[in-house]
């Protein structure tokens, strides 16, 4: 028997069919394609760089001690220091996947386990945990994450935790959401109808079926996590000088503007694309995983 | 032969309706109101009645899939509601349940194996090999190709997909399964086939069913003994031929003229209730179902009739019976 019948349509060329599949998800593939090649230079930095992010170039100013416009020996110029914009951008990369994917990770774990319990047991313990979800959004993570930099000192792995343990918030609510609609499936009562313990109840049974809005919601918190990393790189609390960060690169740059907009231009250019890319993909995996698709 | 092998006495289950901002209780749904009746052993019980008379409840609540408001389950003696967590899930190796929609019964990200070795790998039974050779024999049993095993429920139709559930239920050898309204579901011809499933398995493994319907014609079929249930509490119970001869009960006669009976030359009295039924957030006074009965006199406002066997082993809650 030929495998066509069995899984339809594998008998055409596979191009053609991947072509198909990307027209019919265009936001997917891009999204994709950026956070791709967004993981590969961050993994890769230290080849893709042209030069040591730290290292300050005597040939990198001008004889008046500006810095030199992009092109040349320096592909996208240098800074005030006379480092190498290409190169710090691309160790850029670094901390913003990085910190974006790690936050986002500890949100996913905070988040889901309390979406979990809050959903499942209902009564009294939901209401406490949703007043404190509440209280949690409304709180601005900037005052937090300075909190936190004041008691244990600003780098990258304190920016890390703040971020992660501000933004659970949605998290939390989006998976109570789902796991309301899915207890009540017959397939719920009757894992405990076996004798299941409750913990294999949620783990086990309730959250691989409630897996498809978490994935979205995380792909697009990332993209979020990599800007408030960024805002509080900017103000100076988050990643350190001499280590490029996006957001401490953009900071330097707005007191160069009006000599060197590349400075702040680059770095908030590649911002841009991340978040982006990590959104696009976001909203791709939403369609893709939307029940009226019925061609998968 | 048979000894008791499950009782249930004044059995309720009352759901809270909270209003307000601070949650207020200001009433209870009263789903399950004060039931009480025993299964032999081997026996199959059928409990019928409208939808929202409480029988699906009182199904899960027996098996704590909710737990009851008031009243005692005991099963071969045991009192099933005071078990600790560990001794209630060794109980739960004896009482099953198969449940209605074929189509939310099933773990979609289970294939058929593992939705059939997840009470064995629960409850730590069997090697390895042992599980898979019961997956393979229950799927046998059940009337489905051992090959489908890794087959997901999507895959299936309604009827297979109750055979699943069937076979899952089997997998812990209970005495006693639940079975709340397995066909209702499914197409008139897939409903015989699954009921003759049932009629063998019963046989086969010495079960003793619970089986909770809206369909009379189904539980003449299948059921030695009929319960009849309105607005959560009992009307009747009887022998079913006993209950389909001669009812006792106003709302059974009323049930009963309402079966279709595929003859058009057959003539008979239908018997009309006025009315819908009372929301069971708040029951009529006296009698439930004076409200719709045809016989209905002034004791019957007022008072709420008694539970008594009119005849040997016929029971029913009316003032005037038959």
């Amino acid at each position: 028997m030929a495998l066509s019948a069995v899984i339809p349509g594998s008998d055409k060329p596979l191009a053609g069919r991947v072509w198909k599949s990307i027209r019919k998800f265009p936001m997917l593939y891009l999204g994709g394609a950026i956070i791709l090649l967004l993981s590969l230079t961050a993994i890769f930095a230290p080849w893709v760089a042209h030069y040591p992010y730290a290292t300050q170039f005597k040939n990198g100013l001008t004889a008046s001690g500006t810095p030199l416009s992009p092109g040349g020996q320096f592909a996208w110029g240098t800074d005030d220091l006379g480092r190498d914009v290409f190169s710090r951008v691309v160790y850029g990369a670094q901390v913003s996947i990085v910190v974006g994917v790690l936050s986002t990770l500890i949100s996913l774990l905070i988040g889901t386990t309390l979406g979990l319990v809050s959903g499942y047991f209902g009564g009294f313990i939901d209401t406490v945990i949703m007043r404190i979800t509440d209280a949690v959004l409304a709180f601005p993570y900037v005052l937090f994450a300075m909190a936190l930099v004041a008691v244990l000192g600003p780098s990258e792995r304190n920016v890390l935790l703040a971020i992660g343990i501000v933004s659970w918030g949605t998290m939390a609510r989006v998976v109570r959401g789902q796991v309301l609609a899915v207890k009540e499936f017959e397939y719920v009562q009757a894992e405990k109808a076996i004798g299941a313990s409750t913990f294999r109840i949620l783990f086990s049974v309730i959250l691989p079926n409630i897996m498809g809005p978490v994935i979205v919601l995380a792909a697009i918190a990332v993209g979020t996590n990599m800007l408030m990393e960024a805002g509080l790189s900017f103000l100076g609390i988050g990643v350190q000088e001499p280590v490029p960060s996006w957001g401490n690169m953009i900071s330097e740059g707005m007191q160069a503007f009006q000599y060197a907009p590349w400075l702040f231009l680059v770095p908030g250019l590649a911002l841009v694309v991340a978040v982006l890319g990590f959104n696009l993909f976001g909203d791709g995996l939403r369609d893709i995983l939307d029940p009226r698709n019925t061609s998968r | 032969m048979s000894a008791e092998l499950l009782m249930i006495n004044d059995l309720k289950k009352y759901f809270p309706i909270r209003r307000g901002v601070l949650q207020r209780t200001v009433g209870h749904v009263r789903a399950v109101d004060g039931v009480s009746f025993s299964v032999r052993s081997g026996e199959t019980l059928g409990v019928v009645g409208e939808s929202g008379c409480g029988k699906s409840t009182m199904g899960r609540t027996i098996l704590r899939l909710m737990e009851p408001t008031a009243g005692q389950v005991e099963f071969e003696g045991k009192n099933v509601l005071k078990l600790s967590r560990g001794e209630m899930r060794r109980m739960r190796r004896e009482m099953q349940i198969v449940f209605q929609d074929p189509y939310a019964s099933l773990n979609p990200r289970y294939s058929v194996a593992k939705t059939l070795l997840e009470p064995m790998i629960v409850h730590n039974l069997f090697t390895k090999e042992e599980r898979m050779k019961r997956v393979y024999g229950l799927l046998e049993k059940v009337g489905l190709d051992p090959d489908y095993a890794f087959h997901f429920p999507h895959e299936f139709s309604g009827g297979m997909r109750q055979r699943i559930g069937i076979a899952r239920a089997l997998t812990l050898n209970p005495k006693l399964i639940i079975l709340d309204e397995p066909v209702a579901a499914l197409d008139v011809s897939v409903q015989s086939q699954v009921l003759n499933l049932l009629g063998d398995i019963q046989k086969e493994f010495n079960l003793t069913y619970v089986f909770i319907t809206h369909d009379l014609s189904v539980v003449r079929h299948i059921s030695n003994r009929v319960l009849v249930m309105y607005l959560g509490n009992m009307a009747e119970l009887a022998d079913v031929e006993k209950l389909f001869a001669r009812p006792l009960h106003p709302y059974t006669k009323a049930l009963l003229s309402a079966v279709p009976i595929p003859d058009p030359d057959y003539k008979r009295e239908r018997i009309i209730l006025e009315g819908d039924m009372p929301s069971p957030a708040n029951p009529p006074e006296g009698c439930r179902f004076h409200t719709r009965c045809p016989v209905r006199r002034d004791v019957c406002t007022k008072e709420r009739p008694q539970w008594r066997a009119i005849e040997p082993g016929h029971f029913a809650a009316c003032h005037f019976p038959g």
